[in-house]
C-alpha cells in the first residue's frame, strides 16, 4: 500500500434549513493514497460537492476529522489553515465562474503564487507561469488573453494550471469534464492522468458520469442522499455491484453499442428527495425493491463483502 | 413507411453584428411516420438550428434560411402562412427542450397549460372532454392527475420534463422533436424518461427526432441515426449500420473513440485532433479534413458527396467505391 495522502474520519456536514437540518454528508470515512484517484459518484444532491468542499475547508465540517499526510487539518486556524492550500487544491465544473474575468490568464495563474508563495522577481514569475501553461497544454500566446476568449476546454486547463501552481499533493476535481464535449473531455482526462503519473497526485474525482469515473478512478465510492452506500476497487465495483442503488445506477446507463437494444431495463422508480431530518437507517430504502423493516431500524454497518469491497446494506449485514 | 418530413438542401445562417455564422450547410434529412431518428453531434454542430428550422421558429432578424426546402406531410413549411404555421406547431409537430422551463409558464398551473394547447387546436371539444384529456395525458407521462392544479416550480426536474412531454403530446402530433431532453437529468431519471418515450412511440406511433450528443441514448431509442458536423450530416444509416462500427465516417469513429469503455482498462483515450471548425470561417473541401487522420490533398479541395451502400450513407472519399447516393 502506498502512502495515504488524505484520510477522513466520520466526516459530517449538516446545513441548517428552514425545514430542519439537512444531512448533506453523513459520517464519511475514506482514504486516498499518493498517485491514486477515488471516484465519487451519485446523483445530484447526494453530497459530492459538499464532501469536496469540506475536505478542502471551503466549507466548515459539522463534525469529523480530515488528515493530510497524517496531520489533522480541520482544527487548524489562521495561517496554518491557509497553508493547507500548498497541498490541497480544487478544480470545478465551470472554471469560468471561478476565474476572475478582469484578469488575463497570466495573472490568473500567477495569483496563487503571489498570494501564497515566496516573493519572486517578475521575470521568474513570468517563466513559472509559462511553464505551468506548458504543463497543461496552453500555448504561450494565451498569456495575455482573458477567460471569455477561451472555450470550455481551455478554461478548464487554466483552472488546472492555477491548481497546480503551488505544486499540491491532492486535488479535488468537481465534475471538471461534465460540461465538455466528448472530444474535449478525452483531452482533459488524458491530461489529468498524465499529471497524476508524473507528479504522483492524489485525486478525488467527483462526477455523475459512470464512463468517466470508471476510466479515471482506482477506487469508487457511491453516495446516496449523503450516505456512502458502496466503496470498492473500480473493476470489482463494475463486475460485482452489490448495493441495490449501485446496481440501479449502473443499469441505467445507456450503452453506446448494440448490446442492450430492444431489451427492457429494470427501472428504479421514484426520485431522490432531500435528506432533511432523515429517518434512521438506509435513505435509499423507500425506493429499494429489497427493503425490509431492518433497513429502517437504525444505522447499518459498513461490511467488507469481498477484499477491498465495502457495502452498507442489510442484505449483507448478517 | 410513409414519408413525414423531408428536408432538402437546407442552409441556415445567423447574421450577427460581428459575422455571418454558417450554422446549417446543406442538410438533407427524411423522417418517416413512426420512425425515431437520432441526430447526434457535438456542441455547435447545428442540431438545434435544424430543429428550429423545421418549425420555422428561428430567432427573428438574426436567423435566416438562405436555401432549401422543408416539406412536412406534403406541404412546404417555408411557404406556410402564419396561421398555417400556428396550426402545425403543437398539433402536427411538437418540440421539447433541454430546459423544460423553455416551454413551461411559471405562473400557470400545469393542468391549465395543457388545456391551453387543447383550446388552441381542438376548439370543438367541451370543457369536460378537455379535462379528461388533461388527466389522461398526465397519467400517460406518469404524473398523478390530481397534481394538475400545481405550478411548475412544485415539481422536480424530471417531473417538469414529463410535463413538457405531456404538453407536447396532448394534441397527438405526428412528429416530436426532442432537443437534449435528458441532458440536465440524473441517469436514473433519464432512464425513466427514455422508457416513457419508447412507450409513447409504441403506443401512439409518434415519429421522433432525438437530438443528443449521447451515442448511448441513440442506441437505446432510435431506428436511424444522422451524425452532424459543422452544419452537415456526414453520415446516416440505421442504428446497426452505424453502431457495428465497421464502416464509419472518420468523425463518427472519432466520437466513438472518445468515450471511455466500461469493459477495458485502456490508460489513454483517443481524442479527436484539433478543435471544432469556426462556423464564421468554414474551410474549403470536407469540413473535417484538418482533424482527420485519413486526410488527402483532395479533401481540402473538394467537399465529398454522399456515397451510399444500402441504407448507409457516408460523406467521405474513403467510401467512393460505394458509388454516389442521394445527398444527405
Ligand atoms: N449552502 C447550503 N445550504 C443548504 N443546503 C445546501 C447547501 N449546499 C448544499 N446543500 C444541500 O446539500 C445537499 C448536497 O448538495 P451537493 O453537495 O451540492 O450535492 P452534489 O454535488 O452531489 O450534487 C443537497 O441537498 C443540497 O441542496
Ligand atoms: N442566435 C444565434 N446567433 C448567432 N449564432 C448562433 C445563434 N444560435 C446558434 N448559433 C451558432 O450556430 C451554430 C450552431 O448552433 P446550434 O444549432 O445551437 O448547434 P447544436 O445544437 O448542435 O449545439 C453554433 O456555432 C452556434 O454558436
Ligand atoms: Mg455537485
Ligand atoms: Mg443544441
Amino acid at each position: 500500500m502506498s502512502k495515504p495522502v488524505i484520510k477522513t474520519k466520520n466526516l459530517t456536514k449538516y446545513f441548517k434549513t428552514p425545514r430542519g437540518l439537512l444531512h448533506a454528508v453523513e459520517s464519511v470515512n475514506l482514504t486516498i493514497e499518493e498517485g491514486k484517484t477515488i471516484g465519487v459518484v451519485g446523483e445530484s444532491g447526494c453530497g459530492k460537492t459538499t464532501l469536496g468542499r469540506v475536505i478542502t475547508r471551503l466549507e466548515e465540517a459539522t463534525s469529523g476529522e480530515v488528515y493530510l499526510e497524517g496531520k489533522e487539518i480541520l482544527g487548524l486556524k489562521g495561517s496554518a489553515k491557509r497553508n493547507i492550500y500548498h497541498d490541497i487544491q480544487m478544480i470545478f465544473q465551470d472554471p469560468y465562474s471561478s476565474l476572475n474575468p478582469r484578469l488575463s490568464l497570466g495573472d490568473i495563474i500567477a495569483d496563487p503564487i503571489e498570494t501564497m508563495g515566496e516573493r519572486m522577481s517578475k521575470k521568474d514569475l513570468h517563466e513559472l507561469v509559462l511553464s505551468l501553461m506548458d504543463t497543461v497544454g496552453l500555448p504561450p500566446r494565451y498569456y495575455n488573453q482573458y477567460p471569455h476568449e477561451l472555450d470550455g476546454g481551455r478554461r478548464q486547463r487554466v483552472g488546472l494550471a492555477r491548481a497546480l501552481a503551488l505544486d499540491p499533493k491532492f486535488i479535488v476535481c468537481d465534475e471538471p469534464v461534465s460540461a465538455l464535449d466528448v472530444s474535449i473531455q478525452a483531452q482533459i482526462l488524458n491530461l489529468l492522468m498524465d499529471l497524476q503519473e508524473e507528479k504522483k497526485l492524489a485525486y478525488m474525482f467527483i462526477t455523475h458520469n459512470l464512463f468517466v469515473v470508471k476510466h479515471i478512478s482506482h477506487n469508487i465510492m457511491v453516495m446516496y442522499m449523503g450516505q456512502v452506500v458502496e466503496l470498492a476497487e473500480k473493476n470489482e465495483l463494475f463486475a460485482h455491484p452489490s448495493h441495490p442503488y449501485t446496481k440501479a445506477l449502473l443499469a441505467a446507463i445507456p450503452q453506446p453499442d448494440l448490446s442492450s437494444r430492444g431489451k427492457n431495463r429494470e427501472l428504479l422508480a421514484g426520485e431522490v428527495s432531500s435528506p432533511i431530518e432523515p429517518k434512521p437507517g438506509c435513505r435509499f430504502s423507500p425506493r429499494c425493491p429489497y427493503a425490509s423493516e431492518k433497513c429502517r431500524a437504525g444505522e447499518i454497518p459498513l461490511k467488507e463483502i469481498a477484499p477491498n469491497h465495502y457495502c452498507v446494506c442489510t442484505l449483507f449485514s448478517n | 413507411m410513409k414519408e413525414l418530413l423531408n428536408i432538402k438542401n437546407l442552409y441556415v445562417q445567423y447574421n450577427t453584428d460581428e459575422a455571418v455564422v454558417h450554422a446549417v450547410n446543406g442538410v438533407d434529412l427524411i423522417v418517416h411516420r413512426g420512425e425515431a431518428m437520432g441526430l447526434v453531434g457535438e456542441t455547435g454542430a447545428g442540431k438545434t438550428t435544424t430543429a428550429l428550422g423545421i418549425l420555422n421558429i428561428l430567432p427573428e432578424q438574426v436567423g435566416e434560411i438562405t436555401e432549401g426546402d422543408i416539406v412536412y406531410d406534403g406541404k412546404n413549411v417555408l411557404n406556410m402562412s402564419k396561421k398555417e404555421l400556428q396550426a402545425m406547431r403543437g398539433k402536427q409537430v411538437s418540440m421539447i427542450f433541454q430546459d423544460p422551463m423553455t416551454s413551461l409558464n411559471p405562473i400557470i398551473t400545469v393542468g391549465n397549460q395543457i388545456d391551453e394547447m387543447l383550446l388552441l387546436h381542438f376548439k370543438e371539444l367541451t370543457k369536460e372532454q378537455r379535462a379528461q384529456k388533461v388527466d389522461d395525458i398526465l397519467k400517460l407521462v406518469g404524473i398523478p392527475a390530481e397534481r394538475k392544479h400545481e405550478y411548475p416550480f412544485q415539481f422536480s426536474g424530471g417531473m417538469k420534463q414529463r410535463i413538457g412531454i405531456a404538453i407536447a403530446l396532448v394534441c397527438q402530433p405526428d412528429l416530436l422533436i426532442a432537443d437534449e431532453p435528458t441532458t440536465a437529468l440524473d441517469v436514473t431519471i433519464q432512464a425513466q424518461i427514455l422508457q416513457l418515450m419508447k412507450q409513447l412511440k409504441r403506443e401512439l406511433g409518434t415519429a421522433l427526432i432525438m437530438i443528443t450528443h449521447d451515442l448511448g441514448i441513440v442506441a437505446e431509442l432510435c431506428d436511424n441515426v444522422s451524425v452532424m458536423y459543422a452544419g452537415e450530416i456526414v453520415e446516416t444509416g440505421t442504428v446497426e449500420d452505424i453502431y457495428q462500427r465497421i464502416e464509419n465516417h472518420p468523425y463518427t469513429t472519432g466520437l466513438f473513440n472518445c468515450i471511455p469503455k466500461l469493459d477495458s482498462n485502456e490508460k489513454r483515450l483517443t481524442p479527436i485532433a484539433g478543435y471544432m471548425v469556426d462556423p464564421t470561417d468554414l474551410p474549403k473541401g470536407c469540413k473535417f479534413h484538418d482533424r482527420c487522420p485519413y486526410v488527402t490533398d483532395r479533401c481540402g479541395r473538394e467537399n465529398p458527396k454522399a456515397y451510399q451502400n444500402g441504407t448507409h450513407k457516408i460523406k467521405c472519399f474513403r467510401y467512393e467505391s460505394w458509388g454516389e447516393g442521394d445527398s444527405i
